[in-house]
C-alpha cells in the first residue's frame, strides 16, 4: 500500500470520526497523529485479503479512541474535557465558520445525549461510509446488534435535532 | 423540522473539520518526519534484528574474555586499590578549603549561599536550572492525549523541596503556548512577613513570587457586558533586565444571581514567535502535577495578576516566515501574544472562550507611560526574586525596589507597608548573614557555641 495515497484519501473521514467522538480539538489531533503513526508502522502487515483498507483503518482508529477514553475515565477528568474547546481555532473565513460552527454545535449537542457505544457507532456511520456488516467487524459487535443500536441512536439524534 | 435518517447522515457527514487543510498537512509532516529514514520493510527489519543479535552474541563473550584477561593475568601491574577519598566527617572540616566548607555548611543548614560569594554554590548551577522543566509543545506530544500544552517537570519537586526551582525562559517558537493557573495562594507571603516581624528564620524557599504580586489590590477594569471575565494587558519594560514585562490582569464580574461565573476555566497565553524570542512566567515554581490542575471554577469578583518576562525579537523577513509556520491561531505579524480563557458557562452549560490580543504598539516605556499598578507589581516581583536569590534578579537592590515601588503606592495602606517591609527585610537579611558568618567561624576555630 502507498501510505501517502491512503493518507490523502482517508484523512478527512478519519479525522471527522475522531472529532465526532472527542470534542477536545487538541486531544483529537493527538489521537489522529497516533493513529497515522500506527498505520505507518503497520503498513506492511496490512493484508487486503482479510478485509478492506477502510475497515482496517477505522479499526485502528476505534481502538485508539477507546484507549484514550479508558485513560481519561481513570483520571476522572473526562467530564470536564468533554465539553471544552469545541470551536476549531484555525478557520479563516468567518462566513463559513459560522455555518460550520452551527453544524458542529448541533452535532456535539446531539451526540452528547448518546452513551459511548452509541456515539461510537453513530460516528462510524456518519464518517466511515461503511455498511452495518463492516461496522460490526470494526466494533466487534454482531451485525443485527449494530443495526439495533444505530436505529435507537439515530432516533435520539432526531429528537434533539428537531427540538433545536 | 423533520429529518429522515439519510438527511441526518448527510447533514453531519458533510461537516469538514479541517477546511483549511492545515491539520492534514501538519499531521502528515509530523508522522512522516518521525519515521524519516526508518521506512524499511518487514524483511529488512528481520535482517536488522539478526545483525544486531549476532553482534551481541559475538561481542559479549569477547568482552568477557578480555576482561578476565585483564583481571587475572595483568593484575600485578594495575593498581587495584581504590583512590583514597577525603574524610568528610565533622571532625576533619578544618582542613577543607573555605569554598567547600561553606558549601558543606549551607547544605547542612538547608539554605542557599548569598549571591555575594564569589564561588558558585554547589546546589545552584546553570546546568541544573536549565534541566528543571521540559515543556512539551503541542505538536510534539506523544503517548498521552490530554491535549493543549503540557508541562512536564523532570525533577520531582518533593525530592528537591529545599532547592528553589524557578521556571526559566522558553523559546516562543518551540513552545508558543503557556498555561497559567488562576488560583493563587497568598499565605506564603503572609508567613514571610510574620517571620520578618518576629525575627524568625526566613523561609525563602516556600515564599512564592506570585503570592507577593497578588497580595496587593490593583485597579482591575470590570468586564463589559455581556462578557463575564475581563482581561487587561499592559506591556512595558522589566525593571530588573533589558527585557520586556507583560502584566496580565484577569477579573471576573460581580454578580449576585450567579456566584459561580465560570466552570472549569483554563487560562492560556500564546506567544507570537515573530515578535517574541523567549518568555518566562514569573513565579509559579511548583509545577502543575496533572493537566487537570489547570482547570478551576471562577467565582464572582475573582481577580489575579500574572507577569511574563519576554525577550522581544526583531527577525528578518525570512525568519518571520519560518516562525509564522508555528502559529497555531490567526495571530497577526504585529501581535505579541494572545490570551485565551476557555470555560463552561454555568447558565447554558456551553463551552465559551474569551480572548484578548496584545499588539506591538501597545508598548509603553517604564518611566514614561507604565501605570502605577504595573510599577508596583514589578517591584513586588523583583522583591520576590531578590529574596529567593533568583538568577533573573539582575543588579536590582532593595533600595532600587523601594525607589520603584514608592511613587506607585497611592493611598493604599497595604502597599505603604510593603516599603516598611523592604527595610525590615534588609536588616533581617543582614542579621542572618552575620549569624551565619559567626557560626562558620565558631565551627572553623572550634569555639564552643554560646547559648
Amino acid at each position: 500500500m502507498n501510505f501517502e495515497q491512503v493518507y490523502n484519501s482517508y484523512f478527512g473521514r478519519l479525522y471527522s470520526y475522531i472529532r465526532a467522538r472527542v470534542s477536545v480539538e487538541t486531544a483529537a489531533d493527538d489521537i489522529c497523529s497516533e493513529i497515522w503513526e500506527t498505520v505507518f508502522e503497520k503498513q506492511d502487515s496490512f493484508n487486503p485479503d482479510k478485509g478492506n483498507i477502510e475497515q482496517w483503518l477505522f479499526t485502528i482508529a476505534h481502538n485508539k479512541v477507546n484507549s484514550y477514553f479508558r485513560l481519561y475515565y481513570i483520571k476522572n477528568i473526562f467530564s470536564l474535557t468533554d465539553k471544552e474547546d469545541i470551536f476549531p481555532s484555525d478557520e479563516t473565513q468567518p462566513q463559513n465558520k459560522l455555518v460550520q460552527e452551527e453544524d458542529i454545535l448541533q452535532l456535539n449537542s446531539a451526540l452528547s445525549t448518546l452513551d459511548r457505544r452509541e456515539r461510537d457507532l453513530i460516528s462510524l456511520k456518519f464518517f466511515s461510509s461503511m455498511n452495518n456488516r463492516e461496522i460490526a467487524a470494526v466494533s466487534s459487535l454482531s451485525e443485527s446488534n449494530v443495526g439495533t443500536i444505530l436505529n435507537r441512536a439515530i432516533q435520539k439524534v432526531r429528537v434533539i435535532l428537531e427540538g433545536l | 423540522m423533520k429529518y429522515t435518517d439519510e438527511e441526518i447522515k448527510n447533514k453531519f457527514s458533510n461537516i469538514n473539520f479541517d477546511k483549511t487543510g492545515y491539520k492534514k498537512q501538519s499531521i502528515f509532516n509530523k508522522v512522516t518526519s518521525k519515521y524519516a529514514g526508518r521506512s524499511f520493510n518487514t524483511t529488512k527489519r528481520y535482517q536488522y534484528l539478526i545483525a544486531v543479535s549476532a553482534v551481541v552474541i559475538l561481542a559479549v563473550p569477547a568482552i568477557m574474555m578480555l576482561s578476565e584477561y585483564k583481571y587475572s593475568d595483568v593484575k600485578p601491574i594495575i593498581n587495584t586499590q581504590k583512590p583514597v577519598m577525603p574524610d568528610y566527617s565533622e571532625s576533619d572540616t578544618t582542613s577543607w578549603e573555605p569554598t567547600k566548607y561553606r558549601a558543606h555548611l549551607s547544605a547542612q543548614a538547608g539554605v542557599t549561599l548569598n549571591a555575594d560569594n564569589s564561588d558558585t554554590p554547589p546546589n545552584r548551577t546553570e546546568g541544573y536550572r536549565s534541566s528543571l522543566c521540559t515543556i512539551i509543545p503541542d505538536g510534539e506530544s506523544q503517548g498521552s492525549s490530554c491535549g493543549g500544552n503540557k508541562i512536564m517537570f523532570v525533577n520531582n519537586p518533593e525530592q528537591n523541596s529545599d532547592i528553589f526551582q524557578e521556571r526559566g525562559f522558553n523559546s516562543a517558537q518551540k513552545f508558543p503556548l503557556s498555561q497559567f493557573p488562576a488560583d493563587i495562594d497568598t499565605s506564603s507571603y503572609d508567613n514571610f512577613k510574620k517571620q520578618i516581624s518576629l525575627g524568625e528564620p526566613l523561609d525563602r524557599n516556600n515564599l512564592r513570587i506570585e503570592a507577593i504580586v497578588n497580595s496587593f489590590d490593583y485597579n482591575y477594569p470590570a468586564p463589559q457586558e455581556p462578557s463575564t471575565i475581563a482581561i487587561d494587558i499592559e506591556y512595558s519594560d522589566a525593571p530588573w533586565s533589558k527585557n520586556r514585562l507583560v502584566k496580565i490582569s484577569i477579573k471576573a464580574k460581580q454578580s449576585e444571581s450567579e456566584p459561580v461565573i465560570a466552570k472549569a476555566a483554563k487560562f492560556q497565553a500564546e506567544f507570537n514567535p515573530i515578535n517574541v524570542e523567549e518568555y518566562r512566567i514569573i513565579g509559579y515554581e511548583t509545577p502543575l502535577a496533572e493537566p487537570s490542575d489547570g482547570w478551576v471554577d471562577i467565582n464572582q469578583n475573582h481577580a489575579f495578576t500574572v507577569l511574563y518576562e519576554l525577550k522581544p525579537k526583531t527577525g528578518s523577513e525570512m525568519e518571520d516566515m519560518y516562525a509564522k509556520k508555528y502559529l497555531k491561531t490567526a495571530l497577526n505579524t504585529d501581535d505579541i501574544l494572545n490570551i485565551k480563557i476557555s470555560y463552561i458557562d454555568p447558565l447554558d452549560k456551553t463551552a465559551k472562550t474569551i480572548t484578548k490580543t496584545l499588539k506591538k504598539d501597545e508598548y509603553k516605556p517604564f518611566d514614561n507611560g507604565a501605570s502605577d499598578d504595573f510599577k508596583f507589581a514589578s517591584a513586588a516581583a523583583a522583591f520576590g526574586q531578590l529574596v529567593k536569590d533568583s538568577p533573573f534578579t539582575g543588579n536590582l537592590s532593595i533600595e532600587d525596589i523601594a525607589i520603584i515601588a514608592k511613587p506607585a503606592i497611592g493611598s493604599d495602606k497595604n502597599k505603604a507597608e510593603f516599603i516598611d517591609l523592604l527595610e525590615s527585610y534588609q536588616s533581617a537579611a543582614r542579621l542572618e548573614k552575620l549569624n551565619k558568618d559567626l557560626e562558620t567561624l565558631q565551627k572553623q576555630f572550634g569555639v564552643p557555641e554560646s547559648k
